[in-house]
């Protein structure tokens, strides 16, 4: 029998994992309630797990260091606005361009940069949980954290690091390739870019010995704020033959190995100001060079040609969730539970459960970017995309559906309202091992996807792969006489991809895997009754993602 | 002060506070996604009730009402919508909550030594806690692609969590020794 602390660290982890059971949690609560040994450990568990989160969770940012995965993008990345806040339609425009969703994405954004923590503590009392006893600390050794890399190689192979750590002052950043971000604590942030070297000054600024950096500023004002805040000094860069200092917002600067300085600025404005002491201000889209002339005395000229800087570090979409599509998201706004009508294209609120009859004709679906259109396979050729192609694949069929094309979310409430079969299928998990949901369809319906439009959303990366577990599904306590039997097609551009034909309940589960070209426009999910009425015929689509690749810069 | 800048500056503690808040809520509300999801229900209510807010006023533990607030609501409507989770007791949370009010005396220096803790670690165990906590691959899926058990990568979660605390208890007590 294992030790009781032991047992209680075991129980920590369980918890922490989502693994624990029932009765251990129980017993974890027992302990707590009555033991103080406990709950210090407790505490001191909890405490360790949410700085590992804190640190090393960040969503968005790019991670794995290892595989070096990641993309340079010069787009505010997607994830920001939608985590944090109600996820937006691509239709949704009232709200979005609201001055009110300006100021609230930005503090999402900010919040989600800040993630990474800084070293401000918290303390509670539980009997007056709102008690002022909570106090700021800082270490003043460290001014940041690395909160990006892209693919770094480092000059010195002893280097370590990895995202979250924290930034000590003094530390040089000696980077043979790749990119380096780190966020300094008042917020302003730097991204290096090899072959460069960067060393950290201060806590509001550095050394650039050679390469390039891009920073972007926050001004924190540059009174004490009444919590305690410190006046924040003025951000600048120095360099061999000069200083860039910021006046606002964001700029780059490029060291070549001669010392000499280019500085550009993308937004606002900053003072140049070379070791001799001359100054030059530049605005937005302004540039300078800073060169040592023949009697080493610095001077300003205009650079032949302005550097290119990488301005932002964006961890890349590894898919796109179709069930956020289909419930009218951008396809990473984890939306659900809002259909299309198969009929007409247009959204379904509610789980339709009545017939649909359909009229022969594809329906282009206006009102989403990455839905290209709906049908109802009937008899002969149908148009499945809004170019005119057609398949006539099908078998012939009744020329009429059941219900909507559905979005179900994997977790659902059985004490909802909501009702119908697909929020009565047993063994679920069978089609969605990610737990990301199932659309579920009644034959005889088609929908296709806009992947030219997908491309076009997001440019740093295309599909490569439709995947996703498709089959039958067994309703709780719903004795069928019929057992069902469908046609599932994948078609791309009017060609079949994959099809299973005459597919039946015993026959299980079907594991889709479609790989996607970078020339395919139209990609079309269909179900036709497989020749035995359409009774019983409950179709699951499970985990449907497009895989999506970067795309490689030259 | 006007509207626009008392914006800018309420903006500016809420991200200074919100691992703060972020670390409140997972102490009592375990699971990740759900205590960012509290973060984010916090962050809305806090942004609605910003004109209530006074500048003089300490920033965190206003915002904690709010916070606590939250995980309150979280945990009513869990015990609502998901009757069969089983969750720590009201009683559990209190008691614990007054114990991390006296661990928080000893927590300042615990982000710079778990630093040095994490950077001590073998690579392949370091690479499992970033993708422990990375919420886009769960263990399940990282056990696939190295061929194990899921249950293997969690145990040896556990004890490199276990090496972490006893590396951050040797370092404290290195560090009172000197």
């Amino acid at each position: 029998m294992p030790a009781p602390d032991r047992t209680t660290a075991e129980l920590l982890a369980a918890l922490c994992d989502e693994t624990i059971l029932p009765d251990e949690l129980r017993r974890l609560d027992r302990l707590i309630c009555a033991d103080a040994d406990v709950r210090r450990q407790y505490v001191e568990y909890l405490d360790l797990h949410a700085r590992l989160s804190c640190s090393l969770h960040r969503p968005g940012e790019i991670f794995d260091k290892e595989t070096g995965d990641g993309a340079f993008e010069s787009v505010e990345p997607p994830f920001a606005v939608s985590s944090l806040f109600p996820p937006r339609s691509p239709l949704s425009h009232t709200f979005v361009g609201s001055p009110l969703f300006s100021y609230m994405a930005a503090t999402v954004i900010l919040c989600m940069m800040l993630l990474g923590g800084w070293a401000y503590k918290i303390s509670h009392a539980p009997s007056r949980p709102y008690a002022a006893t909570y106090q700021t600390q800082e270490h003043p050794a460290y001014v940041g954290r690395i909160t990006g890399m892209y693919d770094c190689r480092w000059a010195d192979s002893g280097t370590k690091t990895f995202i979250g750590a924290s930034t000590p002052l003094e530390r040089e950043y000696v980077l043979a390739s790749g990119c380096l971000e780190i966020t300094y604590k008042s917020g302003s942030r730097v991204i290096l870019e090899g072959p460069c070297a960067y060393k950290i000054e201060s806590s509001s600024g550095g050394f650039l010995k050679h390469g390039k950096l891009t920073a972007r500023i926050e001004h924190q004002g540059s009174a004490a704020s009444a919590d305690g805040a410190k006046p924040q000094a003025v951000f600048a860069v120095k360099t061999p033959t000069a200083a860039v200092i910021d006046l606002g917002t964001e700029f780059g600067v490029a060291v070549g190995e001669n010392g000499d300085t280019t500085a550009h600025v993308f937004q606002g404005t900053v003072k140049v100001e070379t070791l001799g002491g001359a100054l030059a201000m530049l605005s937005a889209g302004e540039s300078v060079l800073v060169t040592k002339d023949v009697a080493k005395k610095m001077r300003f000229t205009k650079p032949a040609a302005v550097p290119t800087f990488v301005r932002t570090l964006v961890r890349p979409i590894e898919q796109l969730d179709l069930l956020d599509v289909i419930a009218g998201g951008d396809g990473m706004s984890r939306r659900r539970e809002r259909g299309l009508d198969p009929t007409t294209g247009m959204e379904d609120p509610l789980f339709v459960l009545g017939e649909r009859i359909g009229d022969g004709k594809y329906h282009p679906v206006s009102w989403h970017r990455l839905i290209d259109g709906v049908f109802i396979p009937g008899n002969g050729p149908m148009q499945i995309d809004s170019t005119g192609g057609a398949f006539d694949g099908f078998r012939a069929t009744s020329g009429s559906t059941w219900g909507s094309i559905w979005p179900r979310a994997a977790e659902t409430d059985p004490a909802s309202e909501r009702r119908g079969w697909i929020y009565e299928i047993e063994r679920s998990e069978q089609f969605m091992p990610q737990r990301l949901g199932m659309i579920g369809v009644c034959p005889n319906v088609g929908w296709t996807f806009d992947l030219a439009a997908v491309r076009k959303m997001y440019k740093a990366a295309r599909p490569v792969r439709l995947q996703t577990v498709a089959g039958l599904g067994d309703r709780v306590d719903f004795a069928d006489p019929f057992d069902g039997m469908i046609d599932l097609w994948v078609i791309v551009d009017g060609q079949p991809r994959f099809k299973r034909l005459g597919m039946t309940r015993q026959d299980g589960t079907a594991r889709i895997d479609v790989e996607l070209k970078a020339t395919d426009r139209f990609l079309t999910l269909a179900v036709a009754d497989g020749g035995d009425g359409q009774a019983a015929d409950w179709v699951l689509f499970g985990d449907p993602v497009l895989k999506l690749e970067p795309i490689e810069k030259p | 002060m006007t509207a626009p800048r008392a914006n800018d500056e309420f903006l500016r503690r809420f991200v200074r506070a919100q691992q703060d808040l972020y670390a409140y809520i997972l102490t009592l509300v375990p699971n990740i996604a759900d205590a960012q999801d509290i973060l984010q229900e916090t962050a809305i209510a806090l942004w609605g009730k910003a004109d209530e807010y006074r500048m003089e006023e300490p920033f965190m533990p206003w915002a904690a009402r709010f916070a606590w607030f939250q995980v309150r609501k979280f945990r009513m409507y869990q015990a609502r919508r998901h009757r069969h989770v089983v969750a720590l007791s009201d009683e559990a949370l209190s008691a614990l909550a007054a114990d991390r009010a006296e661990f928080e005396s000893e927590a300042a220096d615990r982000d710079r030594i778990l630093q040095r803790c994490v950077e001590k670690l073998a690579d392949a165990d370091r690479g499992l806690l970033a993708k422990r906590y990375d919420k886009d691959i769960s263990i399940r899926e990282v056990a696939r692609q190295q061929g194990v058990e899921p249950s293997q990568l969690y145990k040896r979660l556990g004890l490199i969590r276990q090496a972490l605390l006893d590396c951050v208890h040797q370092t404290i007590t290195e560090e009172r020794s000197k």
